[in-house]
């Protein structure tokens, strides 16, 4: 499908959800930009739509631009060859504030171990995650504050500074 | 207690057991921990903690300048470090907007399929002493040495190879590796053969491997697993083949699927045979590669440290011995990475541990894990 398409079929499910379209990087492969309330309703159209069957989370991506958090679903199929990039973001209101996001484990339950990560790393989380009984949720150590993902996270807070510029001064 | 009245069933009924087992234990792929539930010696629950080997890779690439950012890599998965640097470079290629020399994009292939016959004879010494074959353990390692000798003579590493650049890779391949290559191949097909005499069909292996903890189709799609653990259970996904990258379209390979020969497709049995024929088919593609090799740079330009990457970002995915491996760099046009961001196979891998261990014996529990050939540094990141 191309882009138009995808742009007027999502906002046929979720009016004005499409916030912004266009190509992922110089892949060619279709980026949308969507309200981050309505990602379920999209996600479950992707997945289950006969247009797009995007069976597959390939990845699950956070990333902080210009101090807001994106997350970015690469998203496949298993039938057809369809790819797509779907993003949501929020701007967090301090640097300490958590981020929250409709989880998507639902739908794709291999987001689950993304969504764990995110969740300790960059302060998201992801409302309606699926249990599961795979933990990995204990990457920072127990007396650890703030997101380590986050530009603005503070490494005095963790007692030593990272080594910069490949150990010189 | 004969004659007292009590059925079997009654006597022998038990509580469930619980047992951890971790973070460090010999039977594990690496730092994880298992908190099983056991009915006698059956498994009936288990559970899968990670995250004891979390480095803040992807924090620390962020921390330095972009040449930095292939040592980084190297250490995703230091038993396969060649595909962690060779997605990375992909990634920032995209961006970038450059792309290797074509005989640079030979010489990474050449390296990333002898790492996926290293990776692969290495996930063969780890079924090997999990099921306690000591002669098979030192009859691979002895020819895995034979790969980490031609890594060595082109990169002058064994293990962190620290070779691929931006646009190419560090140096031109040495004198006389092509050869060594070929020799290799050939050593390691007359060795595959006596693998399987000694152990692939041997009876005792396959009392082991048999039908035990079969991946489904659906298990495959419900975690999200790829590579040879999802090809074993009959789902035909290749990032070779499905999107081809180094030219890989244009070489003459099988993605090998799992037949059950075990009797259940997708089991240990499956698992252990699809790496088997995987090294073949990396051992053809090898001989395919090395007949032509086109002449001209190995690099498209020097990375100094001053390096920059205009601001974009992209999403890369190779298949690395473990499945696919996907990479998704961000620059804001200056000295150091926005972020970067790995997709990696064993993640989803180690989400399938949960889901196929109920009702597997719990001597069989390590056979079972190494047979998924979990990445726990990757995972952990």
């Amino acid at each position: 499908m191309d882009k138009n398409q995808i742009v007027l079929k999502l906002n046929s499910i979720c009016s004005g959800t499409v916030l912004e379209a266009g190509e992922f990087g110089r892949s060619g492969v279709v980026s949308v930009w969507i309200e981050s309330k309505t990602v379920l309703q999209i996600a479950e159209c992707l997945k289950n739509d006969l247009e797009f069957q995007l069976d597959w989370l390939e990845n699950l991506s956070v990333v902080e631009l210009e101090e807001v958090v994106v997350v970015t679903y690469f998203l496949r199929s298993t039938t057809t060859p369809e790819t797509l990039v779907l993003r949501i973001s929020a701007l967090p209101g301090s640097k300490s504030e958590k981020i929250v996001f409709p989880s998507v484990s639902s739908i794709w339950p291999m987001a689950i171990p993304f969504e764990n990560e995110a969740e300790q790393l960059f302060g998201v989380t992801f409302i309606g995650k699926e249990s599961c009984e795979l933990n990995n949720k204990f990457l920072l150590p127990d007396l650890s504050h703030g997101f380590p993902l986050r530009k603005s996270f503070d490494f005095s807070s963790t007692g030593s500074a990272p080594i910069q510029n490949g150990g010189h001064s | 207690m004969i004659g007292s009245g009590l059925n079997s069933q009654t006597f022998f009924k038990t509580d469930l057991t619980t047992w951890e087992i971790g973070p460090y234990h010999s039977s594990l792929p690496g730092p994880m921990r298992l908190k099983l539930k056991l009915d006698g010696e059956i498994v009936v629950k288990c559970e899968v903690e990670t995250g004891f080997l979390h480095r803040g890779l992807e924090k620390a690439s962020e921390l330095h300048g972009w040449p930095s950012l292939v040592v980084y890599a190297d250490h995703l998965d230091p038993e396969v470090a060649v595909f962690g640097e060779l997605v990375t470079c992909l990634a920032v290629e995209e961006i970038s907007g450059i792309t290797a020399p074509p005989r640079a994009q030979v010489i990474r292939l050449l390296l990333a399929e002898l790492a996926r016959i290293s990776g692969h004879l290495a996930f063969m010494v780890r079924m090997a002493k999990a099921v306690g074959s000591e002669t098979v353990t030192h009859y691979v390692l002895r020819d895995r040495e034979k790969i980490l000798d031609l890594f060595e003579l082109v990169t002058g590493a064994r293990f962190s190879l620290n070779f691929l650049r931006f646009g190419g890779v560090r140096s031109d391949v040495t004198d006389g590796f092509i050869e060594r290559v070929l020799e290799v191949c050939e050593l390691i097909r007359v060795r595959m053969k006596e693998y399987n005499d000694i152990f692939t069909f041997n009876y005792s292996f396959l009392q082991r491997s048999s039908g035990v903890a079969p991946i489904s189709k659906d298990c495959v799609r419900f975690c999200g697993m790829s590579g040879p653990n999802a090809r074993a259970a009959g789902v035909a996904f290749d990032v070779r083949k499905d999107a081809p990258y180094l030219g890989y379209s244009n070489l003459d390979f099988i993605a090998p699927l799992g037949r059950g020969e075990g009797g259940v497709l997708g089991d240990v049995h499956d698992r252990f045979l699809i790496r088997l024929r995987e090294i073949n088919e990396s051992m053809e593609i090898l001989k395919q590669v090395v007949e032509r090799i086109p002449d001209g740079p190995f690099l498209h330009a020097p990375v100094g440290n001053d390096y920059k990457v205009p601001a974009g970002e992209a999403y890369v995915r190779i298949e690395s011995s473990r499945g696919l491996l996907g990479c998704h760099v961000v620059s804001d046009g200056k000295l150091k990475p926005g972020r970067v961001q790995y997709r990696v196979p064993s993640l989803a891998n180690l989400m399938a541990v949960p889901l196929i261990t109920p009702g597997v014996r719990v001597e069989d529990l390590p056979v079972v894990l190494a047979s998924l050939d979990l990445g726990i540094a990757e995972a952990d990141r």
